[in-house]
């Protein structure tokens, strides 16, 4: 019990900590506050109560897999904004910086609203029964520390690396964050049968098993998955290749809009 | 970055908490497997007991396996824990049973360990085939506790081949379990028991390094606040000794680049100086050759009007810039006498009273005669630049008030009389001149502007530095300058305020001067 408590409260904290933590190194980048988080934090946790007050209703929807389809769409919707926030930090469109504040802002609270549901949902189960309920409440708060301090790590991390450094890093991970979002929505679709289950491509549970401190780690970094479909793997790939080819594309399109300019 | 000391508590309890957590998941795991591995020895143990009761239970047997009243087969049960459960069976038959388990086989009769299901409680079951020798065992050493198993079930082999063991006995298995989540919850309760005190250290952990930490920057803070503390004029080098290794380096950067500094000053200081003491002899004798040869040769009039004019711009800077160098701090600290701030104003008034009466200007000083710690050197020169303005911008027939009195400031103290404790100098001088408008009132402090730029309007002789140097003085005695509209004159009004560097302002015999 103290395991299973553990490993599902670190999950989540461990994925929306690193999240979170390079998000907040983007605002700081560009001086943003921190207003935005706290935004960002009450919006989600709002959320995430009402979405798990209204989980049974939710779980019906389209044939008794709503849960596991608006788990996806949740996903593939931060998988969207942070690509707009890789867009903007490699400089290509320079939207304003009210802007860059919604998106951050839009993302912490999905991922929010995803992670703590899984939370609430997983405690409200002991509500009633004090004994189980503090010692789950006991291994929730390890897994939320290990969350955290992974978290603050990590945000120290990129802060104290030097400023030619910090760009490429934010939207490396980030990338990596947001192609291991997709694949974990692709999976929750072929949970729901809305995508094919087919035989998965390689088994690395020997290697590195998703259990494990590292397999969390990696779960959430990239959303590291020991027995990937070959659809899961695909998408994770593309999803991961859109984000330097989006980057170049622009920079293409930009430069030639700056050339256009001079020349008339 | 914002906090050195916040960002060493954040990382190292993060740290902590990250090596204290996966090292305690760490050890809950290894304990549980420890834990599972006894619980699989206790259960082949529990088999090796119950299959040595064999011939007490064979006797049981035979007398309690007789039909009863009702036809029914009644079994030996034993009494033993509700958290383990056993049969012995022997040639089909039950020979004994716990009182919780079943009259039929809990469990197919296959040798080894095996997860069951009964009345709602996971258990963890054993199954033995009682009757084999020590080496028919193998079917249970799949197991994690296989080594100790076969170990133990040899000797019960053993015991059983002592006892009655022969070719010929029918096949005698022995089921064992134990409620595993009973055990399990008796186990995790013993290592949240260790676990609780890594959770309850945090924040007696967050204190310490909090301290600790505070402690340990205590010389970098310390270091901060002398170089806060310092006068802007102080570039003495810092005490290189008494710092940890760390700082040492810093202090001995900081200490190069004060004396380079000092250098810079001193240089830029003596440069100017000397360069005003140059120029100012050879301008001397400028003024005196073109004086002479306006008298002797029959030059172009406004020619010659404007190369005195230029002459005079060019030596009222020099002057200017000789009179900065002089307020310097190191020079200003040493010069502090009491001086009687009417008689003074009285005297710059009298010095550039000829230059007044030449545009027919009236000047006025209304006075209380009072005497103040000051540099007076510095206090004529403020004065002589905020009349002299005032004169120069004046139009011709205009008017000049200057005024000097004692005042106090809000919220201190009253006097004795009831009366507030005066503890400030107030100078003001008016003029019925264009004055200055507010949005240039800022700027003309900064050095060599001017309004309207370098073609000023006026005409009049000026480098900028007036308000300059007025300014400077003003902050050397820790004063404050205030430039507004005169409600009487309609020109600028420039209000100085000196405070009493001891006491109040001493009041000399009233006086009234109307020039």
């Amino acid at each position: 019990m103290l395991l299973d408590a553990v490993i599902i409260v670190l999950r989540e904290t461990l994925e929306a900590g690193v999240l979170v933590s390079v998000l907040l190194t983007v605002g700081n980048r560009y001086k943003l506050g921190l207003r935005w988080l706290a935004w960002a934090f009450s919006g989600g946790m709002v959320g995430a109560i009402i979405y798990a007050g209204n989980m049974g209703l939710v779980s019906h929807w389209f044939d008794y897999v709503g849960q596991e389809v608006v788990n996806a769409i949740i996903q593939y919707s931060i998988y969207l904004s942070l690509l707009l926030i890789c867009l903007f930090v490699a400089s290509i469109p320079r939207i304003s910086s009210r802007a860059l504040i919604y998106l951050l802002t839009l993302t912490v609270a999905l991922a929010l609203i995803r992670e703590a549901t899984e939370i609430i949902i997983f405690y409200s189960g002991f509500i009633g029964n004090s004994a189980v309920f503090s010692k789950a409440a006991t291994s929730g708060f390890i897994g939320l520390m290990l969350g955290l301090s992974v978290g603050a790590l990590c945000y120290f991390s990129i802060m104290s690396l030097k400023p030619r450094h910090v760009k490429p890093v934010q939207i490396g991970v980030l990338a990596l964050v947001g192609a291991g979002m997709v694949a974990q929505a692709t999976q929750l679709l072929i949970q729901a049968d809305w995508l094919p289950s087919v035989a998965p491509l390689w088994d690395t549970r020997e290697i590195l098993p998703e259990a494990s401190m590292p397999g969390q780690l990696a779960y959430a970094i990239f959303g590291y998955e020991a027995t990937p479909t070959p659809l899961e793997a695909g998408l994770f790939l593309g999803a991961l290749a859109c984000t330097p080819l989006l980057i170049a594309l622009s920079r293409f399109i930009s430069g030639k809009t700056l050339i256009e300019a001079r020349t008339q | 970055m914002s906090s050195i000391r916040l960002y060493l508590i954040i990382v190292l309890l993060s740290t902590i908490c990250l090596v204290n957590f996966v090292a305690a998941l760490h050890g809950y795991r290894s304990s549980m497997a420890e834990a599972d591995r006894l619980l699989d020895r206790q259960l082949s143990d529990s088999a090796n007991l119950l299959a040595r009761l064999d011939i007490a239970l064979r006797e049981v047997a035979n007398e309690g396996s007789s039909p009863g009243q009702h036809g029914e087969v009644q079994h030996p049960q034993l009494v033993h824990p509700q958290t383990l459960m056993f049969q012995i069976w022997q040639g089909g038959h039950l020979l004994a049973r716990s009182d919780n388990a079943p009259d039929g086989p809990i469990l197919p009769l296959e040798s080894g360990f095996h997860a069951h299901n009964h009345k709602g409680l996971r258990w963890r079951m054993l199954v033995v085939n009682a009757s084999i020798d020590s080496g028919a065992d193998a079917g249970v050493g799949e197991t994690s506790a296989g080594n100790s198993l076969t170990s133990s079930l040899g000797g019960l082999g053993g015991g059983i081949d002592a006892n009655d063991h022969n070719s010929n006995k029918p096949d005698r298995w022995v089921i064992v379990g134990q409620s595993a989540d009973a055990y399990r919850t008796l186990v995790e309760g013993v290592i949240f028991e260790s676990i609780w005190p890594i959770i309850w250290v945090l924040p007696v952990l967050g204190v310490l390094i909090w301290l600790i930490v505070g402690l340990g920057l205590r010389p970098l803070r310390q270091l901060a606040r002398l170089l806060e503390e310092r006068k802007a004029d102080d570039l003495m080098p810092l005490v290189e000794t008494g710092y940890p290794g760390e700082l040492t380096t810093l202090v001995a950067s900081t200490n190069s680049l004060l004396a380079r500094l000092s250098e810079a000053f001193e240089r830029e200081k003596r440069f100017a100086s000397d360069a005003a003491h140059e120029l100012r002899t050879p301008l001397a004798v400028l003024k005196v050759n073109l004086h002479n040869i306006a008298a002797e040769v029959d030059m172009d009039n406004a020619s010659l009007q404007e190369l005195e004019a230029s002459v005079d711009r060019m030596s009222h800077s020099i002057e200017q810039i000789l009179a900065l160098y002089r307020l310097t701090p190191d020079k200003f600290n040493s010069t502090l006498s009491r001086a009687d701030i009417s008689a003074l104003a009285r005297a710059v008034i009298a010095e550039l009273y000829p230059r007044c009466r030449e545009k027919n200007q009236q000047i006025t000083l209304e006075a209380e005669p009072l005497a103040i710690e000051c540099d007076a050197f510095a206090i004529t020169t403020l004065l002589r630049n905020l009349i002299d303005n005032a004169s120069k911008y004046s139009p011709a027939g205009g008017s000049i008030a200057v005024s000097i009195s004692a005042s106090s400031i809000s919220g201190r103290p009253m006097s004795t009389r009831g009366q507030p404790q005066k503890n400030r100098l107030l100078i003001t001088v008016e003029d019925s001149g264009p004055g200055i408008p507010a949005s240039s009132r800022d700027q003309v402090f900064d050095r060599f502007y001017r309004v309207g730029g370098d073609q000023h309007g006026s005409g009049e002789v000026g480098c900028g530095l007036g308000l300059s140097i007025v300014d400077h003085i003003v902050h050397l005695h820790q004063g404050e300058i205030e430039l507004d509209l005169s409600p009487n004159l309609g020109g600028l009004r420039v209000k100085v305020t000196l405070p009493c560097q001891q006491g109040a302002p001493v009041a000399l015999p009233m006086a009234l001067v109307n020039v």
